[in-house]
């Protein structure tokens, strides 16, 4: 398992090598440059920028240099922001970002867990068939509907609470459930399965008919074996919530880093969005590795036999 | 945003509004209780060192950040009194003296002298700033010199210091319109010691020292920008607001949100899509700005090598159908290609609306009703707004209509865009010009060279004669005929079709004091007021 462990992490590390690599080359091809402007600069004046940033020289060193740079947590200067580094941008947004995502993660994870749950505890009655249908309605609105509509609802019609920007707390409901409610859905719908399968097989009829109380079971062996599926949904899910936080952070005015992913390619920040690939790809691949382990722990045997088949 | 979530803003936004009732002022009216503004200001912006700036976005802050030699009335942006209590010109007009004021310091107590303005303005020169907006101060003696870098001695720019309240300025020619510039952000003084000190960290909110009405507080990136009064501005007495927070928001459906439930005070850029709703309420002001839209024509590129073909394209279009119908947000018909400046320059009304006329040039081309008119492409940017695709449509329909002749829409990414006509890849393509002084030679200086920002490809010697006459006259009333010949050349070639003069729109709540529409869309706010609740 060990060797496992380290062979999942080695291939971790050349995967975001290959993204690094791919994302610095890519976004240089990509047609104008980031000093382009309606208002043309003069050509000295942009020649002393290219200067500035390196980028006069040949593309392998810079790309050499970056990578040296990258080796001492070093992501350069932001084309864009003059005299702000990559990592002061990202590290400044990336805490309301991941704190966005966490907090949407916890709560689609309550929502969809204890939902599951209630649907369970009354198969085929009038709670599971509408806890069904809202989630599929759920699960096909994007973000990108969600947030306006709760805005209208909750912030314009009924005025409970705040249309934007982050000034407390309550600034913050509207945003994590926006970005909670499909994932909520998913997991609601992968639980509601895994549970009625775990409940329908003979051992869990079995430890009933020993007389362990139904809760007993759930909490202790359901819950565990049930879990498997949202664990490998781990991993989809931690990618749903950074491409919806783009979304959410632009309607809700959030200072996290999901705007540079679009913003600073538009702008071609070559050094921004590079970072912000970087960072991105690094939590993704942490999420598919922690899935990955997760999986390995709640059912080592299944793991080992489709790694070693 | 993407375009769908635009849209479905405003779809949910007209929702909304269809059950509002008809109030006279949009959204919340109940005044704040503190002396607090809150603007959108559109974007982040990308620096708060007034050298490296060169937009209006930064331009904004910088308003209220720092003070020039001189600052804008409110207004009618004219030059007042900034930290030059007054100036003079020399008889060639080419001198000016400005004589700074003894009571202007610095937010940390220290003086403001004419030295910091010399060792400022050859800061913004220097080729080591590699500031966008460098040739600015190009105006300046032997200023492109050594902004170039050909002339390393900064003794030889012609900015003097006779004594430390005292500034003169020499310029290459005379520019009765000086004083307007010394208002400008990029001209504005920055504070040696903590640039010298802290290096490009020194507009962090801990080290920012700065001369204007407001100080920064805090910059949060992609949240808010803070300002509070600064108490040791020489003004301070005029200065009623305590605190200003500019916001960075992009999306249109978000900011009118914010602004409806009074989140916000005045926002700039209505959203296009609810135009013609927001018009009618008593928040929206509208007035004309000094930019204009207009068609570049790639003349190196058949059939744009024919004048007659370009005229033509010209006269067919029914300008004020499409500002007055299917734009509709106050822009005005570009008849030249300088919009007009009150009680200085009228431009010639040459770019009309004549399809019979039209229809002729082009059968004397040898399109007649456009039969053999070859496959060309009209090239826009993508934009938030889709001004440009709307535009962009009503425009080739007309031309189908009038001319007979289909002419292909092709949109880029803005970047993209921006190479393909840099590399004059492009047979028609959009483009903008906003004039950062009242004078129209900051519109016809772009046609004196084939590159920079003109890339059509024409230059023409006589034009090129009278711009230049224009430029070096120091008779405001010859000046400005000769700049007037130039433009009926410039409209006689048609090598960029005028389309309209933009406007600039703004809604601010009832109780904002102080902040007038003006053709550059700058808002100084020394002088706004809140009028608060119970006052």
């Amino acid at each position: 398992m060990k060797k496992r462990i380290l062979l999942r992490l080695g291939s971790t590390f050349l995967v975001l090598a290959c993204i690094i690599t791919a994302s610095f080359f890519l976004i240089r091809l990509a047609p104008g440059g980031p000093f382009d402007a309606e208002r043309a600069i003069s050509p000295e004046i942009r020649a002393q920028l290219m200067r500035q940033y390196g980028l006069d020289q040949p593309l392998h060193v810079q790309y050499l240099h970056y990578i040296e740079n990258l080796l001492h947590f070093d992501l350069g200067m932001s084309m864009k922001y003059p005299g702000k580094s990559v990592s002061g941008i990202l590290s400044e947004g990336l805490p309301w970002s991941a704190g966005l995502g966490a907090f949407a993660l916890l709560t689609a994870l309550f929502f969809g867990i204890s939902m599951a749950w209630l649907g369970v505890q009354m198969p085929g009655r009038n709670l599971d068939r509408w806890l069904t249908r809202i989630s599929l309605v759920c699960l096909s609105l994007p973000g990108i509907i969600i947030a306006p509509l709760s805005v209208l609802i909750f912030s314009l019609w009924l005025g409970l609470l705040p249309a934007g920007l982050l000034e407390g707390p309550e600034h913050l409901v509207l945003p994590v459930f926006a970005l909670a409610i499909p994932l909520a859905a998913r997991i609601f719908l992968l639980m509601r399965d895994s549970i009625q399968t775990q409940t329908a097989s003979t051992w869990f009829k079995a430890a009933l008919g020993r007389g362990i109380t139904s809760s007993t079971i759930f909490l202790r062996h359901v819950l565990r074996h049930a879990m498997a599926p949202v664990a490998a949904f781990l991993a989809p899910a931690s990618a749903a919530l950074l491409t919806g936080s783009i979304v959410i952070e632009t309607v809700f005015i959030l200072p996290g880093i999901g705007r540079h992913f679009i913003q600073a390619a538009l702008n071609r920040d070559l050094t921004l969005i590079t970072g912000t690939v970087i960072v991105y790809s690094a939590i993704l691949l942490f999420f598919n590795l922690l899935a990955d382990l997760l999986l390995m722990l709640l059912d080592p045997a299944k793991t080992d036999l489709e790694a070693d088949p | 945003m993407s375009r769908g979530s635009r849209i479905l803003s405003a779809i949910l936004l007209l929702a909304w509004m269809a059950c509002a009732p008809k109030d006279e002022w949009f959204g919340v009216t109940e005044p704040p209780r503190d002396d607090t503004l809150i603007v959108n200001n559109g974007t982040e912006p990308e620096t708060l060192d007034p050298a490296l700036m060169n937009g209006n976005i930064e331009g904004n802050l910088a308003f209220s950040l720092f003070e020039g030699l001189t600052r804008f009335d409110p207004k009618t942006l004219d030059p007042l009194p900034g930290v030059a209590t007054n100036w003079h010109v020399s008889a060639d007009g080419r001198t000016w003296t400005f004589h700074l004021r003894s009571d202007a310091v610095w937010s940390d107590g220290s003086p403001i002298t004419s030295l910091d303005f010399a060792w400022s303005w050859l800061r913004l020169l220097a080729p080591t700033t590699a500031a966008r907006y460098a040739s600015f101060l190009y105006l300046v003696e032997n200023a492109e010199a050594f902004s170039m870098g050909t002339m390393t001695n900064a003794t030889r720019v012609g900015i003097r210091c006779p004594d430390s309240q005292t500034l003169v300025v020499t310029l290459v020619r005379p520019a009765p319109y000086f004083p307007f510039m010394t208002a400008f952000y990029v001209t504005m003084p920055v504070h040696r010691k903590s640039v010298e000190r802290h290096g490009q960290d020194w507009t962090n909110p801990e080290n920012l020292v700065s001369n204007g009405p407001f100080v920064l507080k805090t910059w949060q990136m992609h949240r808010k920008i803070e300002l509070i009064k600064n108490e040791r501005y020489h003004g301070r007495n005029e200065v009623h607001l305590k605190r200003v927070i500019f916001l960075p928001i992009e999306d249109t459906g978000t900011v009118l949100n914010l602004y409806r439930r009074g989140d916000i005070d005045m926002l700039n850029d209505v959203p296009l899509e609810l135009f013609s709703w927001l018009k009618t309420r008593r928040d929206y002001s509208g007035h004309p700005g000094w930019g204009v839209y207009y068609y570049k024509f790639n003349i190196n590129r058949k059939p744009f090598d024919d004048r007659r073909v370009r005229l033509a394209l010209s006269l067919a279009i029914n300008r004020s159908r499409l500002t007055d119908e299917f734009l509709a947000q106050g822009q005005i018909p570009a008849t030249a290609f300088t919009p007009p400046i009150p009680d200085r320059y009228f431009p010639p009304g040459k770019a009309i609306y004549d399809p019979q006329a039209a229809r002729k040039l082009l059968a004397d081309a040898g399109y007649p009703e456009g039969r053999g008119f070859p496959a060309v492409r009209l090239l826009y940017n993508t934009i938030a707004t889709d001004l440009h695709r709307h535009v962009a449509e009503v425009l080739q329909a007309m031309w189908k209509q009038e001319l007979g002749i289909t002419i292909q829409l092709e949109v880029q990414e803005w970047k993209t865009y921006l190479k393909s006509v840099e590399n004059r890849e492009f047979d028609l393509a959009r483009a903008g010009w906003v004039g950062d002084f009242p004078d129209p030679g900051t519109f016809l200086d772009l046609f004196l060279q084939a590159d920079g920002n003109n890339n059509t490809g024409w230059t023409d010697p006589e034009y090129t004669r009278h711009v230049e006459a224009a430029l070096f006259d120091k008779n405001p009333a010859t000046r400005m005929q000769s700049f007037h010949k130039a433009e009926l050349i410039l409209l006689d070639e048609m090598p960029v079709i005028p389309v309209f003069y933009y406007a600039f729109t703004m809604l601010k709540k009832p109780w904002v004091d102080g902040v007038f529409g003006n053709f550059q869309d700058i808002h100084p706010l020394r002088s706004v007021r809140i009028r608060k609740a119970g006052s």
